[in-house]
C-alpha cells in the first residue's frame, strides 16, 4: 500500500497552496496531491474580480482592521472574528508572496499591485490581474508547485477518508483511468475539494467538478458540515445553465427588464436601480419571476438584461466577454437582443467544520481542510467579493503548515480501515454498475436541482423547506435504484458522475436540515416567514453530522471585537 | 436544418471503433452541449472531460475533423458552415495518449512542463515579505503568455511532436518558459531558457499549427523564437539550430533573399552537407528539380540583391538591439 506523510486532495488554489505550504515548512516531507482532474481545471480559474489584501503603501487609508470589519459585517456577523483578524493579516501577506513567486498582477504606474473597489468594501483592496485574477493566481500557484517539486496523482476520485481509533489514517481513491480502487496511507490528509453549489445543478456558476466530494467524505468520517444552508446567489447568471454574466454588465449601465417591459429595479432600489448590491438585485429578480412578471417556467424562468441602448461600439469595447457568454449559452447577440438571466448559485460559505483556524484542523486529528470546502467561518452568512481567492491562498497555506507540523509526531496508522473501505467500494462499483432498469442519474440530478431551487433558493419558508426536505429524502431512496449504464472499469465517467450526484444529495439534505431550523434571515439565508436577523437565538453556527440519521447541533460564533449591528450599506 | 451527426472515435481500453450518433438539430449548441446530450440521452458509456463551460479551465479540448477546438467554446452550426457538411468527426487530442474515447492522459505532459523551471525567481531587491515592483508595460509584456489554459490544443496538431516527441516539447511548455524568461521581475531569465535550449528549442518546424489552434490567441511559435533569441545572445551559437538561424540572417543581410543551396552547408557544415545530403541532391538532379549547373551558379555566383536591400538591413540592425 502506498504511504505518504501528507496527502492533499484537490488541486485548485487551496490544494496547490497547501502542498507548497507544507513543503516550505518541511522540504523533507513526502507529499502527494491527489486530484479528480488535471490540476487547473478547478473553480479557482473562474474567479475574475481579484484577491483581497490590504497592502500598506504610504498615503493609503486602508487598514487591516477595516478589512476585518467589512468582512465581519459582510458575513452578517456569522463570521468568527478572531479567525477573520488572522485571515486579513495573512491575506495581505498572500498577495505579496504570490507577487514574489511570479503572479503577474496588474500594476499602477509606480509599479505597485493595482487594486479595485468591490461591493461591501469601504476601501479599494481587491488586488487584480485584469479580469482573470483567479486563472492567473491558479496557474502561478501550479507553476510554483511544479518548481517546488510537488507530485500529482491525477484522475483520482476521492471516495472516503479513513479513520482508525479516532485518528485519520488515509484516503481511498478510485483511479478513473484504470478503475482501480486504491487505499492510500497518510499521516495527515488535507481536503481541498472545493464547494458544493453543484447541488443546484442547472442553476450554478461553478464548474461541473465542484460537487463537494471532500465535504461528503468528511461527513462520513464523522466531521460536521458547518453552516451548510449558507449558499451565495449571484444575481445574474444566464438562464440556460447559470454561467455568470459579470457585474460589469450592470456597471456599464445595463437594464433589468420584466415581461411588461419595465425596469423593475425602480420598485426595489429606486436610487441605485440596477447598481444595487448583489443580494437586493437577486431578490428583486426572483420576486418578479415568482409574481409572474418573468418569462418562461420552472428552472428556465427568467427576466431580461438589456444592453442594446449602450450601442454596438461600447459593447464591443467594454463587454466583449459578456457578449461571448450570451452567444454561447443563449445563442443571441446582445447588441441586438436582450439576454435572459436569473440568479445563480455561486459560492459555498459553509463547509467542513474547521476548529482551529491557524492550522485548519478538523475535529479528527490528522484531518485538515482548506478553501471553499472548509468552513472556519470567515465568510459567515455572506462572502464579500475578492475574499474567496484570499481564502484559498490563506487557508491553503495554513492547512499545509498545519499538516506539516502535525506529521513529525504522528506515525502511520494501521491499514485495516483502509482495506475495509476499499473493499466496500469495490463491491459498490460492481453492484451499482450492474443495475438495470432504474431511473438515470441526470434525471434525478435535475429533479434535485429543481427541488432545491424551489425550496431552498433565494426565498425560503418553513413550508417550502420542509417540502424540499421530504422530496430529497424520497429522491435519495429512488437514487438507490439509479442506473449507471456503463460496466467498464476503464475511465467510467458515468460511475464518477453517479458518485458525484450521490454526494450532492447528501449535502443538499444537510443544508435543508439546517435551513429549516434557522428561523431567521441572515446574509444569504432569506426566510420569508422570519424576515429579521435573530441574534438572540441564531448567532451560532449550524453543525450537521451524519450517523445513521442527520443530526443538527450548534456552536456559538466567536465575537471578540465587533458587537452585532444592523447590516446596512 | 438537418440532424446533427457526430462520428466519434471511441476507445474502451481495448478496442477502438468509430461510432455514429444522430440527434435532432437545435440552433446554438456548442460541441460540449452535444457531447453532454449524447452521454445523458443516448449513450452513457461515452467519455470526455469538461469543467468550467466558459473557456477558461482547458478541460474540454477535442479534435473536430482533425483540428483541436475547445468543445465548450465552439458552436456546431459554425463548424457545419465551416466544413460545409452536417457530419462532424470528433476525436481525442492528437499527440497525447488516449485513456478512453475523448479523454487523454496529462501525467507525462505535467512531467515535461517541469523542464520549463516554471515559477519566478525574483530579483534580489524584492522579497516575499514586500512583494515586487513592476511597470504596467513590463506586466503587459508577459500577459499574453499567461492566458494559457493548458488545454493541449497547441500540441494536438504539432507536426514536430507527431514526427518525434522524444526531442521536442509541447508548444505550451515553451510559452511557459517564455513568460518567466521575459518577466522584468526575474533574477535570472536564463534559468528558463537553457533547459529549453537543451529540449528541442531549435527543432520547431515553424508549421504554425500551434498558433492557429490556440483558443486564446497565444503564439507559442513566437515564444520559441523569443527563447532562441535569448539563447543565441547568451552564447548558444553552436549546433545546427543556431547555425541555421545565423545562415538565414547572413543571407538576408547579404542579398535580402534565402539561398537554399548555401543554407545547408552553412547549417550542417561542408563535410556533413556534402556526404549526408548527397543522395538527396542526386535525387533532385535525377527528377529534374535542379541541374548541376544551376546548383553551382546558385552556390557561387548568385549574389543579386533584392530591391530596397538597405531598408531590410536597417530593420535587421534595429532588431539586433
Amino acid at each position: 500500500m502506498k504511504s505518504y506523510d501528507i496527502v492533499i486532495v484537490g488541486s485548485g488554489g487551496a490544494g496547490l497552496r497547501a502542498a507548497v505550504g507544507a513543503l516550505q515548512e518541511n522540504p523533507d516531507l513526502d507529499i502527494m496531491v491527489v486530484t479528480k482532474t488535471m490540476p487547473t481545471r478547478s473553480a479557482t480559474c473562474m474567479a475574475e474580480g481579484g484577491i483581497n489584501g490590504v497592502l500598506d503603501f504610504p498615503g493609503q487609508e486602508d487598514t487591516l482592521e477595516a478589512h476585518s470589519f467589512d468582512t465581519v459585517k459582510g458575513s452578517d456577523y456569522l463570521g468568527d472574528q478572531e479567525a477573520i483578524d488572522f485571515f486579513v493579516e495573512k491575506a495581505s501577506e498572500a498577495v505579496r508572496e504570490t507577487d514574489f513567486w511570479g503572479t503577474p498582477y496588474s500594476r499602477c504606474d509606480d509599479g505597485r499591485v493595482a487594486c479595485r473597489l468591490m461591493g461591501g468594501h469601504k476601501h479599494a483592496r481587491t488586488n487584480y490581474s485584469a479580469d482573470k485574477t483567479g486563472h492567473i493566481l491558479l496557474h502561478s500557484n501550479f507553476d510554483y508547485a511544479l518548481k517546488s517539486g510537488v507530485q500529482f496523482r491525477i484522475n483520482s476520485h476521492l471516495l472516503d477518508v479513513a479513520v482508525e481509533d479516532g485518528v485519520c489514517c488515509g484516503v481511498v481513491v478510485r483511479d478513473t483511468n484504470t478503475g482501480e480502487i486504491t487505499p492510500i496511507r497518510a499521516k495527515a490528509v488535507v481536503l481541498a475539494t472545493g464547494g458544493y453549489t453543484r447541488m443546484f445543478w442547472a442553476r450554478t456558476s461553478t464548474p461541473y467538478i465542484a460537487t463537494g466530494d471532500g465535504v461528503a467524505a468528511a461527513l462520513r468520517a464523522g466531521v460536521a458540515f458547518k453552516d451548510p444552508e449558507m449558499v451565495q446567489f449571484h444575481p445574474t447568471g444566464v438562464a440556460n445553465g447559470g454561467v455568470l454574466i459579470t457585474e460589469a454588465a450592470r456597471g456599464e449601465g445595463g437594464y433589468l427588464v420584466n415581461n411588461k417591459g419595465q425596469r423593475f429595479m425602480a420598485d426595489y432600489a429606486p436610487d441605485r436601480m440596477e447598481l444595487a448590491p448583489r443580494d437586493i438585485t437577486a431578490r428583486a429578480i426572483e420576486t418578479e419571476i415568482i409574481e409572474g412578471r418573468g418569462y418562461g417556467e420552472g428552472l428556465g424562468a427568467h427576466v431580461l438584461l438589456d444592453l442594446r441602448h449602450l450601442g454596438r461600439e461600447r459593447i464591443l469595447e467594454r463587454l466583449p466577454q459578456i457578449r461571448h457568454v450570451a452567444q454561447l449559452f443563449e445563442n443571441l447577440d446582445l447588441v441586438e437582443q436582450p439576454v435572459p438571466i436569473r440568479p445563480t448559485a455561486h459560492y459555498s460559505m459553509g463547509g467542513i467544520d474547521v476548529i482551529d483556524h491557524e492550522h485548519m484542523k478538523t475535529a479528527i486529528p490528522g484531518l485538515f481542510a482548506a478553501g471553499e470546502c472548509s468552513c472556519v467561518s470567515i465568510h459567515g452568512a455572506n462572502r464579500l467579493g475578492g475574499n474567496s481567492l484570499a481564502d484559498a491562498m490563506v487557508t491553503g497555506k495554513q492547512a499545509g503548515i498545519g499538516a506539516a507540523s502535525y506529521v513529525p509526531d504522528a506515525g502511520l496508522k494501521g491499514d485495516a480501515p483502509l482495506k475495509k473501505l476499499a473493499s466496500k467500494w469495490r463491491d459498490h462499483f460492481r453492484e451499482a454498475t450492474s443495475r438495470k432498469g432504474g431511473p438515470t442519474v441526470p434525471e434525478l440530478r435535475e429533479k434535485l436541482a429543481a427541488t432545491l431551487w424551489e425550496g431552498m433558493g433565494i426565498f425560503r419558508t418553513e413550508e417550502k423547506l420542509q417540502a424540499a426536505l421530504n422530496s430529497v429524502i424520497d429522491l435519495q431512496k429512488e437514487y438507490e435504484t439509479a442506473v449507471v449504464g456503463n460496466e467498464n472499469p476503464i475511465c467510467n465517467t458515468a460511475y464518477s458522475h453517479f458518485l458525484e450526484v450521490d454526494t450532492i444529495f447528501t449535502l443538499a439534505r444537510c443544508a435543508l436540515v439546517a435551513a429549516v431550523a434557522r428561523k431567521e434571515s441572515r446574509g444569504a439565508h432569506t426566510r420569508k416567514d422570519f424576515t429579521q436577523r435573530d441574534d438572540e437565538n441564531f448567532l451560532k453556527h449550524s453543525l450537521v453530522t451524519i450517523n445513521g440519521d442527520y443530526h443538527l447541533d450548534y456552536r456559538p460564533v466567536s465575537i471578540n471585537r465587533y458587537q452585532p449591528q444592523e447590516r446596512k450599506y | 436544418m438537418q440532424n446533427f451527426i457526430f462520428l466519434i472515435d471511441r476507445f474502451d481500453g481495448t478496442n477502438s471503433w468509430r461510432q455514429r450518433y444522430e440527434f435532432p438539430h437545435k440552433p446554438g449548441m456548442t460541441v460540449l452541449a452535444c457531447l453532454i446530450h449524447i452521454k445523458e440521452n443516448i449513450d452513457p458509456t461515452l467519455n470526455f472531460t469538461a469543467s468550467c463551460r466558459s473557456a477558461i479551465c482547458g478541460a474540454c479540448a477535442v479534435r473536430v475533423n482533425g483540428n483541436a477546438v475547445l468543445a465548450c467554446d465552439t458552436m456546431v452550426d459554425d463548424l457545419r458552415e465551416q466544413w460545409g457538411e452536417d457530419t462532424l468527426t470528433i476525436s481525442p487530442l492528437g499527440n497525447a495518449k488516449v485513456i478512453s474515447d475523448l479523454v487523454v492522459k496529462w501525467d507525462e505532459k505535467i512531467h515535461r512542463l517541469r523542464k520549463a523551471n516554471t515559477g519566478l525567481h525574483a530579483r534580489d531587491e524584492f522579497s516575499a515579505h514586500e512583494g515586487c515592483r513592476q511597470s504596467p508595460e513590463d506586466m503587459q509584456a508577459v500577459s499574453k503568455q499567461w492566458d494559457c489554459i493548458l488545454c493541449g490544443s497547441c500540441a494536438s496538431e504539432c507536426n514536430k511532436l507527431s514526427d518525434d516527441s522524444t526531442d521536442f516539447l509541447e508548444p505550451f511548455i515553451y510559452t511557459h518558459a517564455a513568460r518567466y524568461a521575459k518577466d522584468s521581475r526575474s533574477k535570472n531569465p536564463m534559468e528558463h531558457v537553457m533547459d529549453m535550449e537543451r529540449s528541442g528549442l531549435w527543432k520547431c518546424l515553424h508549421c504554425m499549427e500551434c498558433v492557429t489552434k490556440c483558443p486564446k490567441g497565444i503564439s507559442p511559435a513566437d515564444d520559441v523564437a523569443l527563447l532562441r533569441d535569448l539563447a543565441y545572445r547568451a552564447g548558444c551559437t553552436e549546433g545546427p539550430g543556431p547555425r541555421h538561424a545565423k545562415a538565414f540572417r547572413t543571407d538576408l543581410e547579404n542579398t535580402g533573399r534565402l539561398n537554399e543551396v548555401r543554407l545547408v552547408p552553412r547549417t550542417e557544415g561542408m563535410t556533413s552537407a556534402a556526404t549526408k545530403r548527397l543522395p538527396f541532391t542526386l535525387r533532385m538532379f535525377s527528377r529534374g528539380k535542379l541541374t548541376p549547373l544551376e546548383a553551382a551558379r546558385l552556390f557561387v555566383a548568385d549574389n543579386k540583391r533584392v530591391q530596397d536591400h538597405d531598408g531590410l538591413c536597417r530593420i535587421l540592425e534595429a532588431n539586433r538591439k
